[in-house]
């Protein structure tokens, strides 16, 4: 498999298809990759996938990165199925075109929840809980596929949430508000979460803002949790869903719950599913007629 | 540092009664930046605006709070009163402590306290107020009407006589409506179309007025005074221009369906006008049912047609077209499915011998489905129509014997919390009697009974009309019916005379329901699409349903006819012409002033995910490409347009990077007020 992906992507280089081939390679110990961008044809071989994969590589697509501004044309991908809910969210969300990406998508059979939980193999014990109940594991939105895409039927909601947010929503209102105190009582606003989030592309958050400063800059609970409820809101009908937030916090904080929530929220009032269409907005600014008008009091 | 003025109302006892206001008032004058406040018995009085503008002069203030009524009632009176004082109108706010705050509150010490934080914050809030000047638009003196029936027709008249430019939009292929189908109209019984059919030509033939008929409305952008329309023109096949309306094509057609404008009762050809008087007298070709278009077969309309008119290749066209108003004139229709209570329910316009043994198994009752007899007041209205399709002999459908004994059922679906809509319809009792009349005139020997459950008959000559019915014959019964039976080739009437006490049944040849008049079907989705009002039934809503009943929710949209509630003729006329009244007051300057109030957008901060572009419901809010100083393209932004920006603020709410600010309700001004409430809670 990886060898056909390497191969479409030295044609690709050779061609002057794509100026740029962004994907995994061998990291810095056995138990980690680390995310690479080839321009020379004779690196591909560089190129690998396995379940130890988990960085989401369109974040580097997201236009508030440097690496836009390199001036390349157009850049290969290497994308799983959740992944490329991402990119496809980000061409929804006009931060990218699609003719501007080659998506090299891969068959995945899901990847570990942590570099730290590899073993060798992936097993229940080491599987993210996202790609529990996956339905893009063939992947959606390709370019280039190695051998045969098979139709999957994807009307189903999205994959299982976190057990941990049925733990967390059976809890009485003030527990479950008391754990969010303990748990954010950690966080010391290393803003890790906006940073490696896909969908965070404001060139000023609002975190920043100053002139009202609606967000208190200070890590005390007035501070973290306006900040942490308000990257849930503004991810609202747009999260697709690849939990690097939660990966990415060095508190171990699950700030993806809340994500994961209010994706359950969506898809139960809307049927909508971010990262599936390259046109729909999300229904947080679309109105249609036969939309749900019962929680309207 | 601010000179701000607070002028607490008493509003008589309004207020006063649960908000000590003299105490307000001093709690104010300890703020910082107040500089002067006052008490005042009546601040919209001339004495209280007299010394509202007083104090801005003597003590030059730079910005007022006015703690008084909702903004909804003076905010206007007190900001052209600062205007005339020479402060600008937008550094005064209001501080609702009366609707939100002494009427919902017992205890005056609650009220006291929430008035002073009310108005605290806007104290800290109007400290971030910035001057703002109105703008002046321009103002399309051409008025749109949606709907031809009797209260479109009036009122595109009525404008016309008065030199604007109109143009109706009607959805059927001729205008008249629900009118044009009936026979005789109450109280006079004169004839419907003989009193109509003059209107409709004097619109086709008025210079001003523009009949798009088989079109309908897609979509309205814009605002009071510049309301942009789609309209499209669906495919007649036939090209209106060559058209004589001959009628050698509706004529030759050899195929035919149910007629829609006879509700059934007769087929139609597939080339068709409605009915003979249509206006225009250009025909449609249904395409869902013309052999020619499905597959290529037949043709000989075309063949037929004397001046080529007929284009079997004609696609829908869509048309855009500037109007300064609007005028909604949708009507009404019967309450659908009605005769399903009676058991004589049937599919509309099916006959039993459609009926699949499926769903006879469906149908309610046993011997549902086969009661043809039991029809609604449209379709009696067509049968005692001089045109309709048994030439104003009553006949009844199932076999066309002359019916012997008739049975009225009024209330049929309304004044029914249950099973149907709980108002009444209001027509029917008058209706009602004038069917037995109509039965009475041509059937002599004939007996008509009315089950009725209360007579309604306000209106000028509707009292006398009852009486006279009931000298003509009919037996009125007060009673309800519990339900029809197939008796023979007759129907058995199950009822109840409440005054006797007795149960009362009936054999009868025809059954007539008076059914509820409801709004269209696709009511809900019109108003949306002209972004008014409506309540639950589907009926839109008023302004206000005493002092502004013509006025949608939504500027420059005004509302005539059936389309606001259940109507007879004289009242939609008169609402038509109220209407037209409205829109030539608006169309009397030649240009409107607007509040500043709009969006802009710092186009540094965007990011152009355009998803204020997706909300504006006004279309306001367009994609600007931003240049460097040697001209070259640098990035995309959203650019607000001040002339179709409405200041509702979604787009402001929906920006996730804060770009957009709504001038007068800027994020400061907002965050100011807020804190000065709740800033140290959590």
């Amino acid at each position: 498999m990886i060898e056909q992906i390497r191969n479409q992507a030295r044609q690709l280089l050779e061609n002057g298809d794509v100026d740029v081939v962004i994907g995994y390679a061998e990291g810095s110990d056995p138990s980690r990759t680390t995310p690479i961008f080839i321009r020379k044809a004779e690196d591909v071989e560089k190129l690998i996938y396995d379940p130890r994969c988990i960085n989401s590589l369109p974040l580097y697509l997201n236009k508030r990165h440097e690496y836009t501004r390199k001036g390349w044309k157009k850049t290969a991908i290497i994308g799983k199925g959740c992944d490329i809910r991402a990119i496809v969210q980000l061409i929804a969300e006009n931060q990218l075109k699609r003719d501007e990406i080659y998506i090299l998508g891969v068959p995945c059979e899901g990847v570990v929840s942590h570099p730290e939980k590899w073993d060798g193999s992936l097993h229940d014990g080491n599987r993210a809980s996202k790609c529990i109940g996956c339905d893009v594991m063939i992947p959606h939105e390709t370019d280039f596929f190695p051998g045969e895409k098979p139709d999957v039927d994807r009307s189903s909601p999205y994959e299982a949430t976190s057990k941990n947010v049925a733990t967390l929503m059976e809890l009485e209102l003030d527990k479950r508000f008391a754990f969010w105190r303990t748990d954010f009582d950690r966080c010391f606003k290393c803003y890790a979460c906006r940073e490696v989030c896909p969908h965070c592309s404001c060139n000023t958050c609002i975190t920043d803002e100053t002139m009202p400063s609606w967000i208190d800059p200070a890590a005390h609970k007035k501070g973290v949790f306006s900040w942490h409820l308000t990257r849930a809101m503004h991810l609202v009908g747009r999260c697709t869903g690849c939990g690097e937030c939660t990966r990415a916090c060095p508190m171990g904080i699950q700030v993806d719950l809340f994500n994961q929530r209010m994706k359950e929220v969506v898809q139960e009032s809307y049927s909508y599913k971010p990262g599936y269409s390259l046109e729909d907005k999300h229904p947080l600014i679309t109105y249609k007629v036969d939309d749900r008008e019962d929680f309207i009091k | 540092m601010a000179k701000i003025g607070v002028f607490v109302c008493q509003c008589g006892n309004n207020i006063a009664r649960t908000v000590d206001t003299a105490e307000v008032a001093k709690y104010c004058s300890e703020q910082d930046g107040v500089v002067h406040v006052e008490d005042c018995k009546f601040m919209c009085s001339a004495p209280g605006q007299e010394m509202f503008k007083k104090a801005i002069k003597e003590k030059g203030l730079d910005a007022c709070i006015v703690s008084a009524c909702s903004p909804k009632m003076h905010e206007a009176t007190f900001r052209n009163a600062a205007e005339a004082a020479g402060l600008n109108p937008f550094k005064v706010e209001i501080a609702n402590i009366r609707e939100q705050c002494s009427w919902v509150h017992d205890d005056k010490e609650i009220g006291t306290a929430k008035s002073k934080d009310l108005t605290k914050m806007m104290i800290e809030r109007i400290k971030f107020n910035k001057p703002l000047e109105r703008y002046v638009m321009p103002l399309t003196k051409r008025a749109l009407i949606v709907g031809g029936g009797i209260a479109g027709i009036q009122a595109s008249l009525d404008l016309a006589q008065a030199g604007v430019e109109v143009h109706i939009v009607e959805r059927e292929p001729s205008l008249g409506g629900n009118m044009a189908r009936l026979s005789e109209t109450f109280p006079t019984l004169d004839c419907s179309q003989c009193i109509m059919t003059p209107r409709m030509v004097e619109v086709q033939n008025h210079p001003l007025i523009t009949v798009h008929a088989y079109a309908e409305l897609e979509q309205l952008s814009g605002f009071i005074g510049n309301f942009r329309a789609r309209i499209r023109q669906k495919a007649k096949f036939v090209i209106d221009d060559l058209c004589t309306g001959c009628g050698e094509c509706w004529e030759k057609c050899p195929f035919s369906t149910e007629s829609e404008f006879e509700m059934g009762l007769v087929k139609r050809p597939i080339i068709y006008i409605p009915f003979p008087q249509a206006v225009p007298t250009v025909p449609v070709i249904d395409k869902t049912e013309c052999p020619k278009i499905l597959k290529d077969k037949c043709g000989l309309c075309a063949d037929v047609c004397g001046p080529d008119c007929i284009d079997f290749t004609q696609q829908d066209e869509i048309k855009e077209i500037d109007f300064g108003a609007v005028i909604v004139a949708t009507g009404f229709q019967l309450m659908p499915n009605v005769y399903r209570e009676y058991g004589g329910w049937r599919p509309p316009h099916m006959t039993p011998k459609k009926l699949t043994a499926k769903m006879r198994k469906a149908l309610p009752r046993s011997d549902a489905g086969r009661l043809v007899d039991v029809i609604n007041g449209l379709e009696f209205e067509r049968l005692a129509s001089a045109s309709g399709p048994t030439g104003g002999q009553i006949r009844r459908p199932s076999d066309g014997k002359i019916p012997e004994v008739v049975v009225f059922i009024a209330c049929v679906g309304s004044r029914d919390c249950n099973k149907g809509v709980e108002y009444c319809s209001k027509i029917c009792c008058m209706y009602t009697a004038k069917h037995t009349m109509l039965y009475q005139h041509a059937v002599h020997h004939g007996k008509s009974y009315v089950f009725y459950m209360d007579i309604r008959a306000g209106g000028k000559g509707y009292e006398e009309f009852i009486n006279r019915a009931q000298n003509e014959g009919a037996q009125y019964i007060r009673g309800r019916v519990s339900r029809l039976t197939k008796k023979g080739d007759r129907i058995l009437v199950k009822g109840a005379d409440t005054l006797t006490g007795q149960a009362v049944d009936v054999e009868a040849d025809m059954v007539v329901l008076a059914t509820a008049m409801v709004p269209q079907g696709d009511s809900e989705q019109v108003a949306q699409t002209l972004g008014i009002g409506y309540d639950k039934h589907g009926f839109f809503s008023e302004q206000h349903p005493k002092l502004m009943p013509v006025e949608s929710s939504t500027g420059g949209i005004y509302l005539a006819g059936a389309c606001q509630g259940v109507k007879d003729i004289p009242e939609t006329v008169s609402q038509a012409s109220a209407t037209a009244a409205k829109v030539l007051g608006l169309f009397s300057k030649d240009e409107m002033m607007r509040d500043p109030e709009i969006a802009i957008v710092d186009q540094e901060k965007c990011m152009n995910c355009w998803d204020c572009i997706t909300v504006c419901p006004y279309l306001a809010i367009d994609r600007a490409e931003l240049k460097d100083r040697n001209g070259n393209f640098r990035k995309w932004a959203a650019f607000v347009n001040p002339g179709l920006c409405q200041g509702c603020g979604i787009c402001n709410t929906a920006c996730r990077s804060k770009s957009i600010e709504l001038m007068g309700y800027t994020n400061e001004q907002v965050y100011a007020q807020i804190t000065a409430f709740g800033g140290d809670i959590i």
